[in-house]
């Protein structure tokens, strides 16, 4: 800002021929204004979501059999008898989450080191488009393969009475291969706009193909992976179909991820798509699970984010 | 690597900068074994990924080919008359058997249509064939099943149905394509839920795309650091984590009911019937899936935006260029591929949607195809879902042969994209 | 200057959500008269007293069990023979009763629809569990000729109320639970009066892994007992059962199955409202939405019991066994006299406004009611006894002032 006023200034001194005065750009304003519109539907999308989940929780909290103290304190939600604790729920969610990073962030991660640093880009061209396509299925599918598929291979490995048929880790073990694609190629993008200048000069330095990786592109790329892992944490914690069908529907709190519990986001589409009448606090309550959801976004991003402002590197 | 180390080895003299010539060669061994180890680490993490999405695409296959027993409600040996085979019949005797066997109603449409007497026998036959002998799906076996274990398969099917007969049958097939929902497996379709979806999609990328790449121009190349810009950037990586039920219940209360005339076409007097004015329509569909992709396609875009060197854009101002000039000639054509990649994740994020769709107003049956963005519409997941939900194996096979048509069409409507980002996609200097 | 403009967008939006304002309703018209039931009252008493002749108390217990359905102040009367002093009982009028007792008694045929004359849209949803069923009757009516074009939603049964009551946007609401007393109130703050068609029934089989060895047969006492917090381990139920945790598999709470199920099974046993709770809290239940999860789930285990729909177990007999229920199977037969106790009753919800303003639903609805027992069993429910199908007819006939 300095510099451009004290540059008029400068025009104005001198008066300088009018052609080199700054022009108005009637276009340039409009774009920008544009792009702050496009900008600004994220705001008012978040208004709406905030409206909409508010005005129906605001039933939820108002009703006599809910107290707020008793809704963030107690363990066991059952809303048929008037019990309205959430932990159970948020721990279900949080579990199937950790599952699903532990698998979607290592592995995602070294994939799309893999691609970017040791494949030919004949492998890379083919392979990335196919992962990504995979986020297409729909995540109904997703969930029958935990159910018909991992759920049996854990109780194969672990054995029958210790693994339930319907389980946290299952879901989550699947979660992850859900999100896989999404961490590594979103991390393979990071790695590859990492300027070519930064591995020539570690490799004339002589560090090795795997230390030019670990110590140089990954750090220069860390914007983008962490954007990646931020985007799938929001993902796992959000995604409903594969923890609906696979995580078991009764919420349970316990920390036993070979046990079923219903996640946030279970409870949410199974009251949404029952016979439940929607004049009842049941119904009600899911208004209130998601404006918790939404607020446990939020403060995994503000985290995320000062995080990520830590370790943050920028090279030219 | 290795290769390309070995000869300056050889030129150096005993001691070099970095100590003993001996230490250096170990430490260099250690360095390069531990290289190739985590580059094995790399491609187990890589191939575990694939095999992983292999095992899932496998389950899908495997329910959407195999063998089938089939019953017929009337064997065509019954039908057959006085020795001469159901084939042979004459057109009269086809007429006979049709009035017969076939329902009051479908009777009373067939010959509204046209008279029987005046089809063609062909025509006639394959009535007889459809309505008659009815041939019925009794059980369906898996791929691997088929494949593997045909004999055994051979004697139950023969032993629980005595009557029907085993037959390979893809249940990807050209009809299943063409035709439209039906409570019969043997000849339901997708057809109208692939055109839902196809109307659906390209509503959300037409609408997310420009507002996504917009918004990420903004945020990456005008915008002051300020609170606001902060509170925009937080928002959008939160919106990404909001369950798409959420943005379901949004778009109802936004698009379906308080944008009602702008999503049912009544203000350009589009209405496909004026008794059944709502906004559940494929419009309302596409703008809610557009909000819900909308963070993932920012984000991308952002991050490729921000690889851009600042070099680039320092070079465009020193030429004189426009702020938007340096932005639409220098930093978009470079950041193309990662907008590219962020779309081609949008695009089948929301092609598999189901839960969002669901409260917006998908009808889970529905036979006519929709005329344009202000009908009533279904889409392919939503079948997909409906059809894992039912008892019957049978339903099950159709939504694994859907999940193929699913995926073939998403390879489509990706490859522009995925070509695109294949050319552009080149290391920066 | 961009400031200005999102607040402008912003409040533009916030004014847009606003909740519309209700539409005004109109006065409900009511038939007939109520009645307090008196002690050592009959109906047959009650039909001599009001009409002359006692042999019209089936049209008392048809009409009085419909208006129950729509006003809480009304007892259903579920036994002819059982009234209780105090009950409010509603009585049709003579001419109508007449009626009613004639057509119930010579059975209802309803007039014929020529499928090819019918035009117009026809915008139904609800219950996932009528969705096959009624797909299917569609399906035939557009077999037959029908032109215009129906859409069927499969939301669940409370949200097809809620489409149905509260925004008024669907023509039909398809439901496997009764319709509730408050959305019949909302469905009249906007000027609906629902009529309520039964369609068919939904047989509930209890079912155990194959490789249960030691059930065959349960009364209901013991399969409330079971699905209890009372006991925790099989032999505590019966002593010569194993001495294994019961690991119980259930319809979600959300879920008509699981209301009737709660109704009819551990109410009858633990007395009204203390079912719910005693089910909720017993160990190892697991709930699920979908059926086909719960039958993977009774499979995964020897000690593992669950209900769900019949079809369900109809397509999964070589890795199921379905339990007797007070010594009697569910097949067609025992469903279909009532004798199996488990058996849920699926609905149609219209009103006699949409079907004279919209002939194409009130056609669609007729059909239905005309060659649903010719489909119904395909798609894995149980056809209705002639009794309940005339009912419906009947109700369709009023619902059209015929």
């Amino acid at each position: 800002m300095a510099t451009a006023t004290s540059a008029r200034a400068l025009v104005r001194r001198t008066t300088a021929p009018p052609e080199l005065r700054k022009k108005r750009r009637p276009l340039e304003v409009l774009i920008q204004t544009f792009l702050f519109a496009c900008g600004a539907v994220s705001i008012l999308t978040t208004i709406g979501i905030v409206y909409v989940l508010g005005t129906e929780s605001w039933l939820f909290f108002r009703s006599p059999e809910v107290d707020l103290l008793e809704f963030l304190t107690t363990t066991s939600w059952i809303p048929a008898v008037g019990e309205f604790g959430i932990w159970p729920l948020v721990n279900a969610t949080m579990m199937t989450t950790t599952f699903a990073m532990m698998v979607a962030l290592p592995l995602g991660l070294a994939s799309a080191i893999y691609l970017s640093e040791y494949a030919s880009s004949g492998v890379r061209n083919v392979l990335k488009p196919i992962l990504e396509i995979l986020a297409g299925i729909p995540t109904v599918v997703y969930g029958y393969f935990a159910l018909t598929f991992m759920t049996p291979l854990l109780r194969y490995i672990f054995g029958r009475d210790i693994v339930e048929i319907y389980n946290t880790a299952s879901a989550g073990l699947v979660m992850g291969i859900l999100i896989l694609p999404l961490v590594s190629s979103m991390s393979e993008d990071a790695l590859s706009a990492v300027p070519r200048s930064l591995r020539e000069a570690a490799y004339a330095l002589g560090a090795t193909r795997l230390e030019t990786a670990v110590q140089v592109v990954v750090p220069a790329a860390l914007s983008g992976i962490t954007a990646a892992f931020i985007l799938a944490i929001s993902r796992a914690v959000g995604e409903t179909m594969i923890v609906a069908i696979a995580a078991g529907a009764g919420p349970a709190f316990t920390f036993n991820p070979f046990r079923a519990a219903e996640t946030m986001t279970g409870h949410i589409v199974r009251i949404s798509g029952g016979d439940l009448s929607y004049d009842s606090i049941d119904y009600d309550s899911l208004f209130a699970i998601g404006l918790v959801l939404f607020l446990m976004t939020l403060i995994l991003n503000l985290i995320s984010r000062a995080i990520m402002h830590r370790f943050r590197e920028v090279y030219e | 690597m290795r290769g390309g180390s070995e000869p300056y080895a050889a030129d150096r003299t005993e001691t070099t900068l970095f100590g003993e010539d001996a230490q250096v060669k170990h430490s260099l061994r250690v360095r390069h074994l531990i290289g190739r180890l985590w580059r094995a680490l790399f491609l187990a993490s890589l191939i575990i990924g694939i095999v992983a999405l292999s095992a899932l695409i496998y389950n899908i296959l495997d329910q959407s080919f195999g063998l089938v027993a089939v019953e017929t409600k009337i064997s065509p040996r019954a039908l057959a008359q006085n020795g001469v085979s159901l084939e042979n019949l004459s057109t009269e005797q086809l007429v006979a058997i049709l009035e017969k066997y076939v329902s009051k109603g479908v009777l009373r449409r067939l010959k509204a249509e046209q008279p029987l007497e005046q089809r063609e026998r062909e025509e006639l036959l394959g009535l007889v064939l459809e309505r008659v002998v009815q041939p019925k799906i009794v059980q369906s076996w898996s791929l691997t099943d088929s494949l593997l274990r045909r004999r055994s398969i051979e004697s139950e099917a023969a032993q629980r149905y005595p009557s029907a007969h085993l037959e390979f049958r893809s249940w990807l097939n050209p009809n299943f394509l063409s035709r439209p929902q039906s409570s019969a497996p043997e000849v339901a379709g997708v057809r109208t839920a692939i055109l839902g979806s196809l109307w659906t999609i390209i509503i959300t990328i037409l609408v997310a795309f420009p507002l996504g790449v917009g918004a990420a121009i903004y945020l990456e190349e005008y915008a002051p650091l300020n609170p606001l810009t902060r509170l925009i950037q937080i928002n959008i990586n939160n919106l990404a984590g909001v369950p798409s039920i959420i943005y379901g219940m949004l778009g109802l209360a936004i698009f379906v009911r308080a944008l009602e005339p702008l999503t049912s076409g009544a203000f350009i007097g589009g209405l496909v019937d004026p008794t059944t004015a709502n906004g559940r329509t494929i419009m309302s569909a596409g703008l809610t899936l557009a909000l819900l992709v909308l963070p993932l396609l920012i984000v991308n875009a952002q991050e490729a935006i921000r690889a851009v060197p600042g070099s680039l854009r320092e070079a465009g101002y020193a030429l004189g260029a426009t702020k938007w000039q340096v932005v639409w000639h220098h930093v978009l054509p470079n950041a193309l591929p990662g907008i590219l990649t962020g779309t081609i994740l949008s695009i089948s994020r929301a092609m598999g949607e189901t839960a969002p769709l669901v409260v917006v107003g998908a009808s889970t049956f529905i036979v006519y195809d929709p005329n344009g963005p202000f009908s009533k519409f279904t889409t392919l997941p939503v079948q997909i879902y409906q059809w894992t939900a039912r008892p019957q194996q049978e339903f099950r096979n159709l939504a694994a042969a859907a999940i193929l048509v699913l995926l073939a069409l998403l390879l489509t409507l990706n490859a522009t994209a995925i070509m695109m980002r294949n050319r552009y996609s080149r290391r920066l200097i | 200057m961009s400031k200005l403009f999102v607040l402008a967008v912003t409040v533009i939006t916030l004014l847009a959500l606003l909740p519309t304002a209700g539409i005004a309703a109109p006065p409900f018209q009511e038939e007939g008269t109520q009645y307090t039931v008196q002690a050592g009252d009959t109906l047959a008493m009650i039909a001599e007293k009001q009409y002359g002749d006692k042999m019209l108390y089936t049209a008392i217990v048809y009409y009085n069990n419909r208006m129950a359905r729509l006003d809480k102040n009304i007892s259903p009367i579920s036994d002819a023979n059982s009234l209780e002093p105090g009950w409010v009982i509603y009585l049709p009028p003579a001419e109508k009763a007449k009626r009613y007792a004639e057509l119930m008694a010579k059975g209802v045929t309803l007039p014929e629809v020529d499928p090819l004359t019918v035009t117009g849209d026809i915008i139904s949803a609800g219950s996932s569990t009528v969705f096959p069923l009624s797909e299917r009757m569609a399906e035939r009516f557009k077999d037959e000729g029908y032109q215009g074009s129906i859409t069927i939603d499969s939301i669940g049964s409370g949200a097809g109320f809620e489409r149905f009551c509260k925004s008024g946007e669907t023509d039909i609401a398809n439901a496997s639970r009764p319709i509730k007393h408050s959305e019949v109130e909302s469905c009249r703050a906007i000027g609906r009066e629902p009529v309520e068609f039964r369609v068919g029934t939904d047989g509930l089989a209890v079912v155990v892994s194959k490789e249960n060895d030691f059930l065959t047969n349960l009364t209901l006492e013991q399969l409330a007992k079971i699905f209890s917090d009372e006991v925790q381990k099989w032999s505590e139920v019966d002593p010569s059962w194993p001495n294994e945790d019961i690991k119980r598999f259930s319809p979600g709470t959300d879920s008509g199955t699981f209301d009737f199920f709660v109704e009819y099974v551990m109410n009858a046993t633990y007395g009204k409202d203390a079912g719910k709770e005693r089910i909720l809290k017993a160990a190892n239940l697991q709930l699920s939405e979908d059926d086909n999860v719960l039958v993977q789930g009774v499979m995964g285990s020897k000690y593992a019991i669950g209900y769900f729909g019949y079809a369900y177990y109809q397509e999964n007999t070589d890795k199921l066994n379905v339990l007797s229920i007070n010594g009697i199977a569910p097949d067609e037969v025992t469903v279909e006299a009532g004798e199996y106790p488990l058996a849920r009753p699926l609905f149609l919800y219209s009103t006699g406004r949409i079907m004279t303003e919209k002939p194409q639903v009130a056609a669609f609805i007729n059909f239905y009611l005309t060659y649903v027992n010719e489909e119904i069993k395909s798609v894995g429910y149980f056809p209705l006894g002639a009794e309940t199908l005339n009912q419906s007819r009947l109700a369709w006939l009023d619902a059209m002032g015929q």
